[in-house]
């Protein structure tokens, strides 16, 4: 049905009580200001109406929420029903179970450090990243070689002596911009600092030196297998000494490593991991020697603590796996607690009730939910009479209660769900509980819930020509009270209903 | 133009709106009530909801020259 616009003076006049000049007068006003304010590009809002505003060259308008609601009650309170799943819900719970696993196999070789013989392994397994990178450069190396093959032996050069202790000489010789990767490789490059002094550990003093420094290294290494920062702390004092033996192993080291510092320089992220192997593999013995004295002293401690803690972990998972054997145990064992059994058992088979019901329910056709209709209401009549048998009886423990009740009746008089029909409360909404043509039918239900003592009310209503008879339940001033209401409606109700004016 | 006057406009064409009704007014628009269906939407985590269907208003305004 359009309703124009005289119409709509009409139902003003008959609302405001304003004569029909005044009304047309007002409505012109109101549509020239709506005009004006959206030509000045300002929005023009009606309370509790929505807002006019200006936009694409067309005036628009934005209805409020309490109309949009009103106008979409009988879709109120819907929520999108997820279909598919999210598969990022199953990439999270993938890479946390790897994270496990990658836990797990750190903490295995701890406590089977203990031994001497196997913390070589532990050795071995340190390394072993660092040997499958070795199988990789090459074929990266010949690449560059092919395509500079003079500028690998510049760069060695400039980085070996990048590699001797950040001496400032080698800043001075370099003019070539390696300035800002000297300072990363001062860090990188640390590992072969401390390889190096390893590697001339052939003379004695210095070895014990070494023996000294692995010690305070080694806890490092065995806490994190990049040894960066012990660089920093190692004692400048060898350098002089060593730099003339390091030349030599440089110059030894520049033939066998060019493809290395070649790589180096054109790749700056692999700079971090080529190092390693170029020092690992000549020096492997030698820093096993100051490993496993490292280990054989100061990583005991370490090693310790982590076993400790696992151990501990493993008992009290153990402890809290057989609480649950002992309670089941000691309850059959003892005659005091087969009550707690058979309340256990009780509760196992409501549980098991539980799940079995609902699917009946939601499985259920309109035919059969009619048939549990009248059950379940009499049931909750049942329930009811015996809160009124209750209430005459005026016992100690259901005063509460019944004053409770007698509040929210009081306060909410005007509408709720239950008491009997209020005129007032017609200009609210109500839950449509049931909606059937026949008649006689809709009626039965609609004494039922009266006499539950339901605000029930009946209306019919025209659809497609039929006349259908509508059974409502509560008077509610909004639509969000309604549904609040509606976990109060009884079963066969409870999940399906809607929501709609009573007017 | 007072707020009773407005009071009762948003009043008058929200109870019209309800009742499906159509409410033409010369000079400003047409409000009506609209039916969206039910539709599938895939959202940028992979789920795929199915959204619910709504009644919406339209608005459509008139042609400014024709007052």
């Amino acid at each position: 049905m359009k309703i124009n616009r005289e119409q709509l003076v009409e139902l003003l006049v008959d609302k405001t009580g304003m004569q029909q000049d005044q009304v047309e007068e007002q409505l012109a006003e109101l549509i020239n200001r709506i005009h004006e304010a959206s030509d000045e590009g300002k929005k023009f809002e009606i309370k509790e109406f929505g807002t006019f505003s200006m936009q694409e060259g067309q005036l628009q308008f934005t209805p409020s929420d309490k109309l949009k609601t009103e106008i979409n009650n009988k879709y109120a309170g819907m929520e999108p029903i997820e279909l598919i799943g999210s598969y990022q819900d199953a990439d999270e719970d993938e890479p946390q179970k790897d994270k496990i696993e990658v836990q797990e196999e750190q903490e295995e070789p701890e406590p089977v450090a203990d031994f001497e013989g196997e913390s070589e392994e532990d050795e071995a397994s340190d390394q072993e990243p660092s040997e499958p990178e070795d199988e990789e450069e090459p074929e990266e190396i010949e690449a560059l070689e092919v395509q500079e093959e003079a500028d690998p032996f510049a760069g060695l050069e400039e980085e070996s002596e990048d590699e001797e202790d950040e001496v400032p000489e080698s800043e001075e010789q370099e003019p070539e911009p390696e300035e800002v990767e000297s300072e990363r490789e001062g860090i990188i490059w640390g590992l072969d600092e401390e390889a190096d002094d390893e590697e001339e550990d052939e003379e004695l003093k210095e070895f014990e030196r070494k023996v000294a420094e692995a010690l305070n290294q080694g806890t490092e290494v065995t806490e994190s297998e990049e040894t960066t920062e012990p660089v920093e702390e190692e004692p400048p004092e060898p350098e002089d000494e060593e730099e003339l033996e390091e030349i030599e192993t440089r110059e030894q080291k520049e033939e066998e490593a060019d493809p290395f510092a070649g790589l180096e320089e054109e790749s700056e992220d692999e700079e971090a991991e080529a190092p390693e192997p170029v020092t690992a593999k000549p020096q492997k013995d030698l820093r096993n020697i100051g490993h496993r004295r490292d280990r054989k002293n100061s990583s005991t401690m370490t090693i310790l603590v982590a076993a400790a803690s696992i151990i501990i972990i493993a008992i009290s998972v153990w402890l809290a796996y057989d609480l649950g054997v002992f309670t089941d145990s000691g309850s059959d064992s003892t005659n005091g607690d087969g009550g707690e059994t058979e309340q256990q058992v009780a509760s196992a088979t409501q549980q098991n009730n539980l799940p079995a019901a609902s699917p009946d329910e939601s499985s259920q056709p309109d035919n059969q939910q009619t048939g549990a209709n009248t059950e379940t209401p009499e049931g909750q009549a049942d329930q009811q009479q015996a809160e009124s048998g209750a209430q005459q009886q005026t016992e100690p423990d259901t005063e509460n209660e019944v004053a409770n009740e007698g509040d929210d009746e009081s306060a909410s008089s005007v509408y709720g769900l239950k008491g009997s029909l209020t005129p007032a409360g017609n200009d609210g909404y109500t839950l449509i509980v049931l909606s059937m043509r026949y008649e006689d039918r809709s009626r039965e239900v609609y004494r039922d819930l009266k006499q539950q003592g339901y605000r029930a009310l009946i209306v019919s209503a025209m659809v497609n020509g039929d006349t259908y008879w509508r059974v409502g339940v509560g008077q509610f001033k909004t639509i969000e009270d309604a549904q609040q209401a509606s976990q109060n409606l009884p079963e066969p109700y409870r999940d399906n209903y809607f929501v709609k004016r009573i007017q | 133009m007072d707020t009773e006057f407005l009071t009762a406009f948003a009043d008058i064409v929200r109870e019209q709106m309800v009742r499906k009704n159509e409410i033409q007014i010369k000079g400003l628009g047409t409000f009506k009530q609209q039916h969206r269906k039910q539709f599938q939407q895939q959202r940028t985590n992979g789920q795929v909801v199915m959204m619910p269907p709504k009644d919406i208003v339209k608005f459509l305004p008139d042609n400014r020259q024709l007052d």
